[in-house]
């Protein structure tokens, strides 16, 4: 009897020994991938800042993923989502919307068109990510991108805050001016210091050069334009 | 027992089979027949060396074949591939030969500049088609990388020379290796430490300014980089250059960093501003007086330290103004007047704000973030002004003399610097140089080259590669040819007798010390 039980504590034993030589799974990620809005989630466009030549233009928004690459593209769904009142196709229509293969990140292209209609009215897109067979949303709180789009001068939404130090009080007149002596376009960012220094630098350059040739500028106030 | 007789059986019947079974012929083609085998051995190949750029790589291992004497069965192949350990499994194999001897000018591609290469030569005896290989690590260096850089103006055009530490001398430098001319150089304009532009890797910058067509160049090279339009965010109308340069603020476990770089053109002042932020970084549009217009023209010099990064002269106004580096407001980058009043005024021995000379020179004295600026009066007298860059709330005078000089000919000089380690400024009138001691107010030593042969540059350096004592370099022309004469300066401050003397030179425009 005793040498039964010490036989089958020892088969036991083997057993337990050979079953723990199981190769283990690796812990992997494998959960659905997911997609969400990288970087910013939102800015104003406005056709106003550009030359009236500019009839089309892009805004670029980037879309990362979380989980693993693919061995093959990988499309990203942006859908409108009810706030977007501007009118896909016409307005605007979003370019390839695809994680290349092997990549984690993608810059989607939007691009927008300069209508008649935005000349005196400011539209709104609202962008989702949805889901797809290649990606569920990602970060709830980074699925959408809202961008405005209009043709009317704006003050930019910066203005108060970044440029105020280097240009004064806002008028339209020398927001118009500041765009045609810099040439700069997107005035919602906050410029690196080499940029906001040359900038200052250019426009109280032009606006000595515009007040030697034509008298002081006079903007929409009747205020003399000035940069502090 | 007939049970143990079978079990015998079995096993004598099992190793008759494995007896037999090793009898079976080998048909097979993994016979251990002795190959030739090629043995490549070079002492060179044990650790690294540096080749420099335009010398010949040249390679000759010994050989040696274990059953053969014959060279024609063996197939030689150098290869070479970039060894830096960011790039080396991605870099590309490049066959750059194909002799047994390798002799390969090091000159562009496939070689870089500072860059490690392992260079490897295959021998592939073409009857077995065994290979064997040899590595060599070899770093490609830069023979320019101390000594005096020479700018000279061949005929209105401009060209380089290098004179190395044994002084030897290397002539047609830029025009070997650029093909842009350099119409009426002016200056040459080196940064001793690093810049970080954002515009090509971080490094040191060299300039060469003329009188039109300024261009940066590669600082070990030499090679052409950018155009003087390139370098600014709206380049400028005229091209005039006379500063390109950048001044240091700060100092870093004991290395100093750029913060603004200053540049000159048509008496106007550009800035540019680095800082460790992104983006590239350019000089920025004409700046400003503090009247709000460009009625100003500056003299050539600025200087920097650490509480005012930069300070030019204004030879209109007659004033000096400062320039500050990164400030979060819109006067930034424009020129602005030195505080003043009883608490917070910089000047005392002189108005900082109100000279009224006009700068005639400006160079380093031998205090750090001491700087002697030789002015000239509305009456044709020189003067010797002395000032600092850097003060303390506590102590915010900057200005420390104002001098009546006593230098004979200084007014008319062709070339001057000044001593960083001793009270003294070097300068030249026609042939004759001065040693004028800026302490005594008195020219305490001349030099004199011989009659006809007039000075036309001069620098001093005091971190010469030796360690053995400053240096200076007096550049002359005696119509036809140009010398750069050496002078090892003591620790008076004496000039002595040249100690070296380099020829074959045209006119020289200027001279820097390279390090």
């Amino acid at each position: 009897m005793e040498k039964i039980v010490k036989k089958t504590v020892l088969l036991f034993l083997l057993i337990l020994a050979f079953a723990s030589c199981t190769k283990n799974k690796e812990l992997l990620f494998d959960e659905a991938n997911l997609v969400y809005v990288e970087y910013q989630d939102s800015t104003d466009y406005t056709f106003a800042t550009r030359p009236a030549a500019v009839v089309m233009d892009s805004i670029v928004v980037s879309y990362r993923i979380i989980g693993s690459v693919s061995a093959k593209d990988r499309q990203i769904k942006l859908v409108p989502t009810a706030a977007t009142t501007a009118k896909a196709g016409y307005h605007y229509k979003v370019g390839t919307a695809v994680i290349k293969a092997n990549e984690f990140s993608s810059k989607v292209p939007i691009y927008v068109y300069r209508r008649p209609g935005l000349k005196d009215s400011s539209l709104v897109v609202v962008l989702q990510v949805a889901e797809n067979e290649d990606f569920k949303p990602g970060f709830p709180k980074r699925l959408n991108y809202k961008f405005t789009l209009t043709d009317v001068l704006k003050k930019p939404s910066n203005w108060e805050t970044t440029w105020v130090s280097y240009f004064g009080s806002y008028s339209e007149v020398k927001f118009k001016f500041l765009i045609t002596a810099t040439g700069k376009t997107d005035w919602n960012s906050s410029p690196l210091p080499q940029d906001s220094r040359y900038l200052s630098q250019k426009a109280r350059n032009a606006l000595l050069e515009y007040n030697q040739t034509y008298g002081p500028l006079i903007d929409e106030n009747g205020q003399q334009v000035f940069f502090p | 027992m007939n049970f143990k007789n079978n079990n015998l059986s079995s096993v004598f019947f099992m190793l008759s089979l494995f007896f037999f079974g090793s009898c079976y012929k080998d048909h097979s083609n993994k016979d251990l027949a002795p190959t030739n085998k090629i043995d490549i051995t070079d002492a060179k190949a044990a650790s690294q060396f540096v080749v420099f750029q335009g010398d010949s790589l040249k390679l000759k291992p010994t050989l040696s074949q274990s059953l053969s004497s014959n060279i024609s069965q063996l197939e030689f192949t150098w290869i070479v591939y970039n060894n830096n350990g960011a790039v080396s499994l991605a870099a590309p194999r490049i066959e750059i030969s194909k002799d047994y001897e390798l002799k390969y000018l090091v000159k562009g591609d496939p070689f870089i500049l500072g860059e490690p290469y392992i260079v490897r030569l295959g021998v592939k005896d073409k009857t077995t088609g065994v290979t064997s290989y040899l590595n060599y690590s070899v770093l490609i260096g830069n023979k320019y990388g101390t000594g005096w850089l020479v700018l000279e103006d061949k005929a209105g055009k401009g060209d380089l020379s290098f004179v190395f530490t044994d002084f030897t001398a290397e002539h047609g430098i830029y025009t070997d290796r650029n093909t842009a001319a350099i119409t009426g150089p002016r200056k040459l304009e080196i940064t001793p430490f690093p810049v970080t532009d954002d515009i090509s890797t971080t490094g040191k910058r060299l300039y060469i300014l003329a009188d039109n067509g300024s261009q940066e160049y590669n600082y070990l090279t030499m090679v052409k980089k950018f155009d003087y339009g390139f370098l600014f965010f709206s380049a400028p109308a005229i091209q005039n250059p006379t500063v390109m340069t950048w001044t240091s603020q700060y100092t870093y476990s004991g290395v100093r960093s750029a913060a603004l770089g200053i540049a000159i053109n048509n008496g106007k002042l550009h800035s540019n501003l680095v800082g460790g932020f992104p983006g590239v970084k350019k000089w920025g549009d004409v700046a400003l007086n503090p009247q709000g217009n460009q009625n100003y023209s500056l003299a050539p010099y600025v200087v920097g330290g650490e509480t005012y990064p930069a300070i030019v002269y204004d030879n209109t106004s007659k004033r000096f103004y400062r320039i500050q580096a990164y400030n979060p407001t819109p006067v930034a980058g424009t020129l602005e007047v030195f505080p003043s009043g009883s608490t917070s005024g910089v000047s005392s021995v002189f108005d900082m704000n109100d000279v009224g000379m006009t700068m005639l020179f400006q160079d380093s004295a031998d205090v750090v973030n001491d700087y002697n600026a030789i002015m000239k009066s509305v009456d044709n007298q020189a003067y010797l002004l002395r000032y600092k860059t850097k003060n303390s709330a506590t102590a915010p005078t900057i200005t420390l003399g104002k001098t009546l000089m006593n230098a004979p000919g200084i007014l008319n000089y062709s070339a001057a610097a000044g001593s960083t380690t001793t009270p003294h400024i070097y300068y030249g009138n026609a042939n004759i140089l001065s040693r004028y001691e800026t302490s005594s107010n008195a020219v305490v030593e001349t030099y004199s080259f011989p009659i006809g042969e007039n000075i036309t540059a001069i620098k001093y350096t005091k971190g010469y590669y030796d360690k053995k004592g400053p240096r200076l370099a007096v550049a002359t022309w005696n119509g036809s040819a140009g010398k750069v004469y050496y002078f090892a300066i003591n620790a008076n401050g004496a000039i002595g007798s040249y100690t070296n003397v380099v020829s074959g030179f045209s006119k020289i425009v200027d001279l820097v010390y390279k390090y």
